[in-house]
């Protein structure tokens, strides 16, 4: 390596390893973060409590109601004697959710029909509603098929077994592994960033202006410590993984080296961020700005399918997306760099005229 | 005043500590009301820590404070209610205009909105800032921050005003009107006490407490300190000033060396006197007397002789041929029309000027009048808007390389990395500017050794005094021997030996071929410099050495060099009209 580059890589090594905050900041990021977010984030719909509204009071109904409240996903609030009462208790948040069984329901289902059962979910976090509902559409579902199996009466209808419960957990591995790329994300894009901008307030950005020093081996430098910080950073957010039970189904090796190409897109963005901020203030309040459209375009919030459609493209603009598409691709589906490679090439192609650019908006203020 | 107490400020047995150090020891301190007081000391003597323990901002760790009548760590908020502090540097909101700034002070002093428009009017009167009202403070030059940081603390009419180096990078017109607001205030009774670095404004205090190393060892009027270093003053006017470090290698008693610009002051202990030997080894190199001491003197002489961060000899290793710069250029620096422009405002205004190589240049001017804009300009950090520049032989322009190579920059700020060591930050430079390995070694010795700063390679540098920095970063702008050095006030905030010293090391650089550009406040500093250039709003309006200078100016020659500045600057504003008073 040239001394020049030798010279600033040597410094930011060791500025970023005398910075104990930021040290265990990071390892916070990757780690603990990643608990908490998981176990708070998670939209799983545990003991919702269910208020039942059975106007048939048959043998059939019961059983229906039964079959709600012996699963883990729904617990009885009460029962209403109307809709109307169960709307009220949805309203005062007694209840989230209600069933209400119509008059009738036996007869028709004894005569082979349809009938319809009302369930009103509290919409006020449509993701557990829309769990819910799904839960809900399940039990239905699967009391319809044993009463269709069954005699018809009911009579013979055994409350149905434990709901199917995450059972491979898909909810939980994506969450981890959302955090751990979410973590990725902001080191790669604060790290730099922060370090960048505190060159400028020291002054030491126009010292290094008058030695010779080219603008590209200084973001280059400071790309590196960053690199190595979030590779090794990689390794406590593994064992997260592994005590909560995530598979790691592809090869780590590949992800070490997509990761990479993710942190230097990252850094990309970080570097830009500081071209334009002239204060630490400027930088982390435009960091946010960047890093939370990102993280919600990314799918890791809400998923994209869900996203209107222009938003849905705007989302293959966001590094986290493609990050957190190779992540889940190698840790659960076990995907290999043939199916992965369209996100590295997008990575790269998103993170080289970034970096472009900040050299180039560098360089003007020489000008 | 609480409690009857008979002094404004009363400190006993009062120290401070960080970590380990005592940044303050043992000091007992008493003011009485309507004295002006100035902590004097070296750089790192703890004079801005005893500031802020009499402003109840940082509780002592041993002994006790009363600040008039409370206890600064009981009573806190009733003495910082009461009292005017003005720290370092600028501290004032730089998005608020002038009045915002200074409404939000009586606000949070609670003045009486009936009394405030009346404080307001006067102060900003006095202190020339009423055209500005609506500016916002960080639009306004250093002098005029400075002076409405004073209005804001005394808009509530403190009883004790405490100001830690009021005159810090302030220009010496701006500096005088400091003073003057300051001189109008204390006739209304009040305390001041400040710390300076300045010998001039310590001369003004009635009672002066010279601090080193965290402890007061001397108190008294400017004279009585002035007697503590009778007979122990000899100056001398070397013909070879080269020979003078020889002669004193080997001789104990003397304490200390001043490098002035006409004559060597050496200072003996005043105990043993000037010994016979080094007397005869002096009088070798020219007629050697004693002389009255001046403020500077007694630095020399109350400070500890076994400092290490401040040898007061030039400590040399042999083969000072590492003074001479790589690369000897034909001419130092030339401009022609050179011009920079601010969106209207003219910072640089057609500025055509020669230095010669190995010349000390000196750029004088008001804070705003362009100087640091001009040396940026020459740097290659700023691109002109018109006109030209070569330095060291290149010129100035996109991607000149060949001139980072050849120049030296030391900002105003000491840039350098403050969560690095000293040892660190001088590799680091070494290999910005591509020295092999073998060669950075040499030179980082050589650096350390000529700037003094042997013994401090493992300390980080944000724990460094504002000195300790300065040489630093002097350091780090030398290690490549460059041809041009370009210093931006490298003597602001120092103390007077270490600024003598600091002359004495740019003095045999020029000598070994280097061109300096050097600016400064400290006027006395021109003598140093062969040609001074004065710059006003953006021009150079004068160039040349001092006697030359003197000489062009109608009727009686200034004495001093500030008498001189402020001459040109009045001849410059009527000579371009009245219009020129109001702009920026």
């Amino acid at each position: 390596m040239p001394t020049r580059l030798a010279g600033l890589v040597i410094k930011e090594a060791i500025q970023f390893l005398r910075d104990r905050v930021m040290l265990i900041l990071v390892l916070w990021l990757y780690t603990i973060e990643v608990v908490i977010c998981t176990l708070a984030l998670s939209f799983e719909v545990r003991e919702m409590p269910l208020a039942t509204v059975d106007l048939d009071r048959t043998p059939a109904s019961r059983a229906l109601v039964e079959s709600f409240l012996v699963t883990d996903a729904f617990a009885s609030a009460g029962r209403a004697a109307s809709a109307a009462e169960a709307s009220e208790w949805l309203q005062a948040g007694r209840a989230r959710a209600a069933l209400v069984v119509p008059q009738g329901f036996q007869r028709a289902l004894a005569r082979g029909g349809t009938p319809a059962v009302q369930i009103l979910l509290d919409g006020t976090n449509s993701n557990v509603a829309a769990q819910a509902r799904g839960y809900a559409l399940q039990i239905v579902g699967r009391f319809r098929s044993s009463t269709a199996a069954g005699a018809g009466s009911g009579r013979g209808a055994r409350p149905v077994v434990r709901i199917w419960y995450n059972p491979d957990q898909t909810y939980t591995s994506f969450m981890v592994l959302s955090m751990v790329a979410l973590a990725a994300l902001m080191v790669g894009v604060i790290c730099p960033a922060a370090s960048i901008v505190r060159e400028r307030e020291t002054g030491t950005i126009e010292q290094l202006r008058v030695t010779p020093v080219r603008t590209g081996e200084l973001l280059l430098a400071k790309t590196l410590p960053t690199l190595v910080m979030g590779l090794l950073s990689v390794f406590p957010s593994l064992l997260i993984a592994w005590w909560f039970g995530v598979p790691l189904r592809g090869s780590l090796l590949l992800f070490l080296g997509l990761t990479a190409v993710f942190l230097v897109s990252a850094v990309a963005i970080g570097v830009l961020i500081a071209a334009i901020s002239r204060t630490l203030q400027q930088a982390l309040l435009l960091s946010f700005f960047g890093l939370f459209p990102m993280m919600f375009l990314s799918g890791t919030v809400a998923p994209v399918e869900s996203m209107p459609e222009v938003l849905q493209t705007l989302s293959l603009a966001s590094p986290l997306r493609h990050y957190l598409d190779i992540t889940l691709g190698i840790f659960l589906k076990g995907a290999g760099l043939e199916a992965l490679w369209p996100h590295a090439l997008i990575l790269v192609a998103t993170g080289v005229p970034l970096f472009g650019l900040a050299i180039w908006i560098f360089g003007r203020e020489a000008r | 005043m609480a409690g009857g107490d008979e002094y404004v400020i009363q400190a006993e047995a009062a120290g401070r500590r960080f970590g380990d150090s005592w940044a303050v020891r043992e000091v007992d301190l008493r003011v009485g009301p309507g004295e002006i007081v100035g902590f004097v000391g070296p750089d790192g003597a703890g004079k801005t820590t005893l500031l802020q323990m009499l402003a109840a901002i940082l509780d002592p760790s041993a002994g006790r404070c009363r600040v008039l009548g409370f206890d600064t760590v009981r009573q806190a908020s009733k003495i910082t209610a009461r009292i005017g502090y003005m720290p370092q540097g600028f501290t004032l909101y730089e998005r608020l205009t002038v009045v915002e700034n200074l409404a939000f002070a009586a606000r949070v002093r609670a003045v009486p909105a009936s009394q405030f428009p009346e404080r307001r009017r006067r102060l900003l009167e006095m202190a020339g800032l009423l055209p500005f009202l609506d500016r916002a403070e960080g639009a306004l030059s250093g002098g005029m921050r400075k002076k409405l940081a004073l209005c804001t603390n005394l808009v509530h009419e403190p009883p004790l005003l405490l100001l830690d180096e009021p005159g810090l990078g302030v220009d010496p017109l701006s500096r005088r009107e400091l003073w003057r607001m300051l001189e109008d205030f204390r006739r209304s009774g009040a305390t001041i006490v400040f710390a300076t670095s300045y010998m001039d404004e310590a001369e003004r205090c009635d009672r002066l407490a010279f601090l080193d190393r965290g402890r007061i060892v001397a108190q008294g009027t400017p004279g009585e300190l002035c007697a503590r270093a009778e007979g122990a003053i000899f100056r001398l006017q070397p013909a070879m000033p080269a020979g003078v470090e020889d002669a004193l290698t080997d001789a104990p008693e003397v304490l200390g060396v001043q490098w002035r610009p006409t004559e060597v002051r050496v200072a003996v202990d005043p105990r043993a006197g000037l010994s016979q030997s080094l007397r005869r080894r002096l009088e070798r190199l020219g007629p050697v007397e004693a002389s009255p001491p001046s403020m500077e003197d007694v630095f020399v002489v109350l400070r500890q002789a076994d400092d290490v961060e401040a040898p007061t000899l030039v400590s040399e290793p042999a083969g000072s041929s590492r003074l001479a710069p790589r690369h000897r250029p034909a001419v130092g620096i030339e401009t022609r029309s050179l011009t920079r422009r601010f969106g209207g405002f003219l910072a640089v205004d057609d500025v055509s000027l020669r230095v010669n190589a190995g010349e000390i240049f000196a750029l004088l001017g008001a804070n705003g009048a362009g100087k640091t804009t001009l040396i940026r300009l020459l740097c290659g950090l700023l691109p002109a808007s018109s006109g030209s520049a070569r330095v060291a032989d290149v010129e100035v322009g996109p991607g000149a390389g060949r001139l980072r190579r050849r120049i030296g920059y030391m900002s105003q700020r000491f840039s350098l990395y403050p969560d690095l060591t000293v040892g660190e930050n001088l590799d680091f430079f070494a290999s910005a500017y591509e020295l092999p390995r073998r060669e950075a070694r040499d030179a980082i010795a050589w650096a350390v050794a000529t700037t003094g700063l042997a013994g401090t390679e493992r300390r980080i540098v944000a724990r460094l005094s504002g000195a300790q920095r300065q040489r630093l970063a002097l350091a780090c702008s030398l290690l490549h021997r460059p041809a041009v050095l370009f210093l931006d006030e490298p003597t602001s905030g120092v103390d007077p030996l270490a600024r003598f010293r600091f002359w004495r090391l740019v003095g045999r650089l020029s000598a070994s071929g280097t061109t300096v550009v050097v600016t400064t406040h400290y006027l006395e500093e021109a003598a140093y410099c062969h040609r001074l250039g004065l710059m006003h709003e953006g021009r150079l309006i004068a160039a040349g050495d001092l006697p030359s200078l003197r000489a062009a100016l109608p009727g009686r020659p200034p004495a001093t060099v500030e008498e001189l500045f402020l001459a040109y600057i009045e001849r410059a504003r009527t000579g371009v009209g009245a219009a020129a008073g109001g702009q920026r």
